[in-house]
């Protein structure tokens, strides 16, 4: 199918000066995956001129990646069921969407879109999305050294399955100025998502470094979705949500001076206050006041946050720096397995009942599978899996999870760990609990390490094709 | 001696990873506290309550703004998420650990 694709070669300086003064962006999505009845009242009631998804995370990535390399659909799996709920809602209120589920396969992402858009009956509607790009090609030749190692990428070896640069607002500005209604990226910063329309629509430029840090900061808050309209917040008691089990999925109304406001889709659950706000503001934050993206360094050091109504926080002052040299690359290796399995154990003693069947799966581990003890952990869940509490009362423990991980070289190490530990209701401590095997004998995972680098700007290459939906 | 809180009676928290490293965002309710806080909850301190388990340096970023501190710690996470063993492989669950910590109780204002 993918041979069905126009390109259309990019046209130079092709942009349509809207000048709007403000704009309505909607969250649809924190990660592939999440709440689609949501997504759909965003698209439905929202009021929306976009509706954004973000289906990435690190893990996200490396699952795909993973995925490819055994021959299935490398992009985000959730993306057929997310596009067929929302589509025929966007296309009936004009809401445009931006989705960088494309992940390891862009194009099989196009052309499950053309095949849904076909199903819906829908026409006339144009697919922007980015090639692969030159990324692979370029750590082959400059072989940079991975920030984690420190040892060129070659190092790897053929365990480097996957290499993708974080792409720019420019891309999908560029796929926007020709009039797409859907815009498929690889991995486009979680950010940018937010930042392009902006740019698009407001006419922001490309090194007025105060807005695009703005808008940048507005795509932090909104990347994860519910979390900042009520999701990861309740704490009864302290901060109450209600109807967390129909959170309305947050909007942020932003206007031509970079300034926005917070809201969510009206009549659902969830909260929008000052609360929710910084704590997403300081979600996966580093240094405040360099806050590194591809299309900018965000500044939140004199951010304000303020609540002016119910469920509406307005944020202001955010300032920014230009954007680095270089860019960023995420690195998928493959590396080794993983397995996990659980053993229950109850009552009085139940502690030391757990530790001793520890103690007997480690021996086991070295003395007959040869497995380096440093490989397996145990913890010791409604103890001190989480953290060491200082004021449990260990003694007055009744109920132990042990729950057996380890890395593995091979499948076959991981199944004689976890076959040991399914063997302990016959071989272990007394009194042991234990019943779906899905509990104890999941089976092993593949790793995909993730790894970063980073290229000169300049050098990686990125392009923009588009696909009309006859 | 003084009445000591857990700084769940006075802050809220966010928690998240990036690689091996998670940073814990905490957030005063009231912003009259935040000084009381700063002064107490240094990139020491919570060095000292996170003791136990591995982690390795911790910078601390303020927000007076917001009335929030953010501490970054590297090395936390078990090797990141997508091969961590740790059952909070994420660090969500960093938030409300953290929260557990005492500090003296502010004065009542």
């Amino acid at each position: 199918m993918v041979s069905a694709i126009i390109i259309i070669a990019v046209e130079e300086g092709k942009t349509i000066n809207t000048r709007k003064s403000s704009i309505r962006l909607g969250s649809g999505s924190g990660a592939g995956g999440d709440r689609i009845d949501a997504a759909l009242k965003l698209a439905e009631n929202g009021e929306i001129d976009y509706l954004i998804f973000d289906a990435q995370s690190e893990k996200a990535y490396s699952e795909s990646a993973l995925r490819k390399a055994k021959g299935d659909v490398g992009y985000d799996v959730t993306l057929g069921r997310t596009l067929r709920t929302v589509l025929p809602a966007c296309i009936k209120n004009g809401v445009k969407i931006i989705h960088n589920g494309g992940s390891a396969d862009v194009e099989g992402a196009v052309e499950l879109t053309a095949k849904i858009c076909a199903e819906l009956n829908i026409s006339g509607v144009k697919v922007a999305y980015t090639q692969p790009d030159s990324s692979a090609a370029l750590i082959k030749e400059l072989d940079p050294a991975a920030s984690e190692t420190g040892e060129p990428v070659s190092a790897f070896g053929d365990r480097l399955v996957a290499a993708i640069a974080y792409q720019g607002a420019p891309l999908i500005v560029e796929g926007l100025q020709r009039g797409a209604n859907i815009v498929i990226t690889s991995r486009a910063g979680d950010s940018t998502q937010f930042l392009a329309p902006l740019i698009y629509e407001l006419d922001w430029q490309l090194e007025d470094w105060d807005l695009l840090a703005s808008g940048l900061g507005i795509g932090h808050l909104m990347e994860c979705g519910a979390q900042l309209s009520g999701g990861y917040h309740a704490d009864p008691g302290m901060k109450d949500v209600a109807g967390l089990d129909d959170i309305g999925m947050p909007i942020a109304e932003v206007y031509a001076n970079g300034d926005a406001m917070i809201t969510k889709v009206p009549n659902t659950g969830g909260v929008v206050s000052d609360r929710t706000v910084k704590e997403q503001l300081l979600y996966e934050l580093h240094d405040p006041s360099n806050y590194i993206h591809n299309d900018g360094v965000v500044d939140f050091t004199e951010t304000e946050i303020k609540q002016v109504g119910t469920n509406r926080v307005s944020v202001t002052g955010t300032r920014g720096h230009p954007s680095p040299s270089t860019v960023k690359v995420l690195l998928g290796v493959r590396e080794n397995f993983v397995a996990v399995s659980r053993a229950y154990y109850g009552g009085t003693g139940a502690y030391a009942r757990a530790q001793l069947a520890a103690d007997t799966i480690a021996k086991r581990a070295t003395r007959v599978h040869g497995i380096d003890r440093s490989a397996l952990r145990f913890d010791y869940v409604g103890v001190n899996a989480l953290f060491p509490w200082s004021d449990v009362d260990l003694s007055a423990v009744k109920e132990v999870e042990l729950r057996v991980s380890g890395y593995f070289e091979t499948q076959e190490q991981a199944w004689e760990v976890l076959h040991d530990v399914e063997s302990l209701a016959l071989n272990g401590p007394a009194g042991v609990s234990q019943g779906l095997r899905l509990d104890y004998q999941a089976g092993p995972e593949e790793v995909i390490g993730l790894y970063t680098t980073f290229l000169p700007r300049e050098a990686v290459q990125f392009e923009v094709h588009e696909f009309v939906v006859a | 001696m003084a009445n000591r809180i857990k700084l769940r009676q006075i802050c809220h928290s966010r928690s998240g990873d990036k690689a091996d490293t998670v940073n814990i965002g905490l957030i005063v309710y009231d912003q009259i506290h935040y000084e009381w806080v700063k002064d107490r909850v240094t990139a020491e301190a919570v060095g000292e309550f996170l003791r136990d388990i591995p982690h390795g340096q911790i910078a601390r970023y303020e927000l007076p703004k917001i009335g929030a501190l953010n501490f970054v710690v590297r090395n936390a996470l078990g090797g990141g998420v997508s091969r961590s063993l740790m059952i909070d492989g994420h660090g969500k669950g960093f938030s409300a650990i953290l929260l557990e910590m005492e500090i003296d109780a502010p004065p009542e204002s």
